[in-house]
């Protein structure tokens, strides 16, 4: 029992949400309030079940230390999407329980895919997620973008589950057998086919979508510009843990002295990268930046992925840590200065430092620490990930990794100039006061990216060793 | 366990900025004591290292190793030698006369002063690190509080300055990332360890050497204002507010020549060699370049900026000449300028709280009125033009000199540089501070005065001239005794110079 605390918890509140959605006489601020201590409650059962391992389910589903630390990433993210969901202008009162129900089934979703080890389970955690993903974007009222994107994102989520299907479908007919572990048995009379290499590349399709990688990253800008701030920082964080973690899982399951698709890898990471962050240097709404950069942080995670060694992969969950709360804090901030939920442009960043210096201090901090500039998390994370590239032998790839972070740093400039530009006469003068766990929230953010950034000391064991059981 | 002292150096600011961050935002008297208090440990435990400094021992001293992280190579070692101590001292006096020469800020003086401890806690982090990763760290660190620096307090053009700042910064260190990562992995060690790789004799191979130490060339280059990327740094400190300014050209600019002595020459011997005439021609260029640029200017603080960016060219080229006597000129040229352009800006930070301008058009006859304060600036002047007996002087002919040893013709050239700096800085002193008073100028904007109020037209007081004499005391006593400086870095010098 003890063992599923995080999936046990996450089942509870759901059941209570989906409960609470059938009442008429609805407290939305109890509600609120209640999910924020949910939230709390999952962390600190993340935290607990740090050092479980197990097996379960006739082999199906396993707690190991790598899926232990990737529920921790996640349980953190989904405490922070609950604690900024208070006063959600853009999605109304009565939907209130239905968006922490799927919020929490979402998670719940992660949870079974980081644990599977079977492709059935692995598949219906997928898609837990996925549907609960795909029903939260057109929750936004106001406009019909949020439609528009919610439909972008069902098709072409569902056409790269799809192709996954069909990738587990040849797995399945060359090892018959479900179990990762018995496909990586069979592996050593495999990696000389070709259809293996095919079946596996089609495997992680839904993976590299849910990573927003390039050639699957179109509908990042349009579902980022249609959802509400929080459900969208949810997706560009959290789900893109999971999948970073399964897409992990399967790489590793091929063996990390198979270097068949290390060519694909690369240049996807390359072209995440740099599309990524030459398409948000022209953005002028901010979630559609925030989604180009979004594009390119995936590359920067694949660049520790393709390294295929404990360096790389541990790199890598470090920056994926660092990232959950860098992206959410910058979402943090959007959600702040909108006005009644709508849309951020750019230029509605002017004035920011003189409406409420605390949000301008996190957001710079926020940005830059997404720029990799010192001496924040998002640095030390850069600097594990490219040390790791050059001594795998990657110098190519961590020199265009760092011309890349270079370019970024641009756009991101661009939105902290506003912020710390004096406003024009008329709008936007009017102080910004954050409540008070906004402000608790605000002091955490610049706590953990200082600390994490000046004391890798901290966090990097505890990736290193979520990864070390892949290289036994 | 001996007591920390490098660790209590690098610690005395931010523990000071913590505490001015606690600080309620009224107490502008508590914060600013503190602020004196943070940077006053520093500038005492720095002349301590100073006094007990040992000088038959030229390589590291002091070494102090706390946390690492396991499998990165990654550690927390601090340690100080003949290079490094020098530039500690000189950061913890420009931070003590900064601090003292705000004294009379009244606009966010909270956020002001712990984004001043923030950025020489940077300084002080760059010269003692001897791990690559917090010796970038730091190095870095810089930035996040400039920015804001020149954005919140600063005057002019200071958006534009601040951006086109934190680009070129951000840029020219990309490179050195790139190098750091290239040393971890070509050396063998895969350690960031600096000093490991420094006493290592590690030798590259010729061509890795060269591509290398044009990298690191480039990279702390920017950072080091050399030619042809050199304009942030006029617009940088034309609108950032006075103590991030002193602070800024003083010991920013002169962590990139440190970075250039500190990794580039040591271990890319051969690649210094191939490159030679490319840092003779820099240097000569910068000096040259940034000489007439003066002349052109009007306002006083792009007149500083571009003497400094002129003056920056001298220790290019004094490492240019891969001599020992040029790295000891570069190194004294450091200090020297260092203490000099902090001295100026300090001045022309005052001549705009009084006067609201610094159009030297707009100017003139200051020294009736302000006869201290023009003393003061006109003995800066006369260092930055070298006059014999201020220390100005003793660089300029070390390097000069090591110059004409290598190459005669860019020996002459430099000279000829030198001889502009005279023009320069004399037509600023005809203009602004002889003839007669100017009548009322145009009031200032923006906030920009960060020393404040101050009436029109009021000297400086015994008080407020502390910090100057104590700038000004450095550049008499090192023009007349050179030695005492010279002594120190000999040693250090000697050593880098042993690959060659």
């Amino acid at each position: 029992m003890w063992f599923y605390a995080i999936e046990t918890i996450l089942t509870v509140a759901a059941i209570f949400f989906f409960a609470s959605s059938l009442r008429r006489d609805l407290n939305v601020e109890a509600l609120e309030k209640f999910a924020s201590v949910c939230g709390a409650v999952v962390l600190a059962s993340a935290v607990l079940s740090f050092g479980f391992r197990g097996i379960f389910f006739a082999g199906t589903y396993e707690m190991d230390a790598f899926s232990q630390f990737v529920k921790l990433i996640l349980a953190l993210g989904y405490f922070i999407a609950l604690l900024i969901s208070r006063n959600i202008h853009d999605i109304e009162g009565k939907y209130r329980p239905e968006y922490f129900l799927f919020l929490t089934t979402a998670t719940l979703g992660m949870t079974v895919l980081v644990s599977a080890k079977d492709l059935i389970t692995l598949y219906t955690g997928l898609e837990l997620s996925s549907y609960s993903l795909y029903l939260l974007i057109p929750m936004r009222k106001h406009d019909n973008a949020s439609i528009e994107a919610a439909i972008k994102y069902l098709i072409i989520g569902i056409a790269s589950t799809g192709v996954m299907i069909y990738g587990f479908s040849l797995l399945f007919g060359l090892t018959q057998t479900t179990y990762l572990n018995e496909i990586a048995a069979k592996l050593p009379g495999l990696i000389h086919l070709h259809v293996f290499w095919v079946a596996f590349f089609l495997s992680v399709v839904a993976f590299l979508f849910k990573l927003s990688l390039f050639p699957l990253h179109a509908w990042a800008p349009d579902v980022y510009e249609g959802g509400n701030a929080q459900t969208v920082g949810f997706i560009s964080t959290v789900s893109k843990v999971a999948g970073l973690a399964v897409f992990i899982r399967f790489v590793m399951m091929a063996g990390h002295d198979n270097r068949v698709l290390e060519g694909v890898w690369i240049s996807l990471a390359i072209a995440s990268m740099t599309l990524g962050n030459l398409s948000a240097l022209i953005q002028g709404d901010m979630k559609r930046l925030l989604a180009y950069s979004s594009i390119a942080q995936a590359g920067y995670l694949l660049v520790g992925v393709l390294c295929l060694n404990d360096k790389g992969l541990s790199a890598a969950m470090f920056y994926a840590a660092v990232y959950v709360v860098m992206n959410f804090a910058a979402f943090f901030v959007v959600t702040q200065i909108s006005e009644g939920g709508k849309n951020v442009s750019i230029s509605q960043f002017r004035g920011l430092s003189s409406r409420s210096p605390l949000l301008a201090l996190v957001l710079m901090l926020a940005l830059f620490s997404l720029a990799g500039v010192p001496p924040l998390a998002g640095f030390t994370g850069k600097w594990f990930l490219f040390t790791a590239a050059v001594s795998s032998g990657f110098k190519v790839v961590a020199m265009i990794a760092i011309i890349n972070s270079v370019i970024s740093l641009y756009y991101y400039l661009v939105i902290i100039k506003e912020a710390y530009t004096s406003p024009d006469q008329g709008a936007y003068i009017q102080p910004l006061v954050l409540s008070p766990v906004s402000r608790l929230f605000c002091f955490a953010v610049i706590l953990v990216l200082a600390v994490a950034g000046f004391f890798p000391g901290i966090l990097m064991p505890l990736a290193a060793k979520s990864v070390s059981m892949f290289f036994g | 366990m001996k007591f920390p002292i490098l660790t209590t150096i690098l610690l005395a600011p931010i523990t000071a900025m913590i505490l001015i961050m606690l600080v309620k935002e009224t107490q502008t008297k508590l914060i600013k004591t503190l602020a004196l208090v943070g940077s006053g440990i520093s500038f005492v435990l720095s002349a301590y290292l100073v006094c007990t400094f040992d000088f038959q021992h030229p390589s590291f001293q002091w070494t102090e190793q706390f946390f690492t992280v396991p499998g990165w190579g990654i550690q927390f070692l601090l340690a100080v030698d003949g290079l490094s101590i020098p530039l500690l001292l000189l950061t913890s006096i420009i931070m003590v006369s900064g601090v003292l020469v705000t004294q009379r800020l009244t606009f966010r003086v909270k956020e002001y002063f712990a984004l001043l401890l923030f950025l020489v806690s940077g300084a002080y982090g760059v010269l003692l690190s001897m791990d690559m990763f917090f010796f970038f760290l730091f190095y870095e660190v810089a930035v996040i509080p400039m920015f804001l620096l020149v954005n919140v307090w600063g005057s002019g053009n200071k958006v534009y300055a601040a951006n086109k700042l934190t680009l070129y910064l951000l840029a020219g260190s990309a490179l050195v990332l790139f190098g750091f990562f290239i040393l971890y992995f070509k050396s063998g060690l895969y350690s960031f360890d600096l000093k490991a790789l420094l006493d290592g004799n590690i030798h590259f191979d010729a061509g890795t050497q060269k591509w290398l130490f044009i990298l690191f060339l480039i990279g702390f280059g920017t950072l080091a204002a050399t030619w042809p990327f050199h304009s942030w740094s006029p617009d940088g400190y034309a609108s950032a507010p006075t103590a991030a300014s002193m602070l800024h050209a003083a010991v920013l600019k002169t962590l990139g020549a440190y970075g250039i002595l500190r990794v580039a020459i040591p271990l890319f011997p051969e690649g210094a060699k191939y490159w030679q005439p490319l840092m003779l021609a820099l240097g000569t260029i910068n000096i040259l370049y940034a000489a007439f640029c003066v002349i052109a200017q009007k306002d006083l603080k792009y007149i500083v900026g571009y003497s400094c960016v002129s003056h920056m060219g001298v220790v290019m080229l004094g490492i240019g000449t891969l001599t020992q006597t040029g790295f000891n000129g570069a190194m004294f040229q450091m200090f020297s300028h260092g203490i000099m352009v902090a001295l100026l800006f300090a001045c022309v930070g005052y001549v705009y709280d009084t006067k609201h301008t610094r159009n030297i058009e707009e100017l003139g006859g200051l020294f009736k009125e302000m006869p201290r304060l023009s003393i003061f600036f006109i003995l800066a002047g006369l260092t930055a033009l070298g006059l014999p007996g201020l220390s100005g002087f003793v660089a300029e002919f070390l390097v000069i000199y090591s110059t004409y040893t290598v190459s005669p013709i860019y020996g002459t050239l430099a000279l000829a540089g030198l001889v502009l700096s005279a023009i320069y800085i004399l037509r600023v002193v005809k203009r602004a501070f002889w003839g007669v008073p100017a009548g009322v100028v145009s009031v200032g904007k923006g906030h920009g005065h960060d020393q404040g109020p101050i009436l029109a037209g009021e000297d400086l007081n015994w008080s407020m001239s502390i910090p100057n004499y104590l700038l000004f005391s450095f550049l008499l006593v090192l023009g007349i005794y050179p030695k005492l400086f010279t002594d120190f870095v000999m040693q250090t010098t000697a050593l880098l110079l042993k690959g060659f």
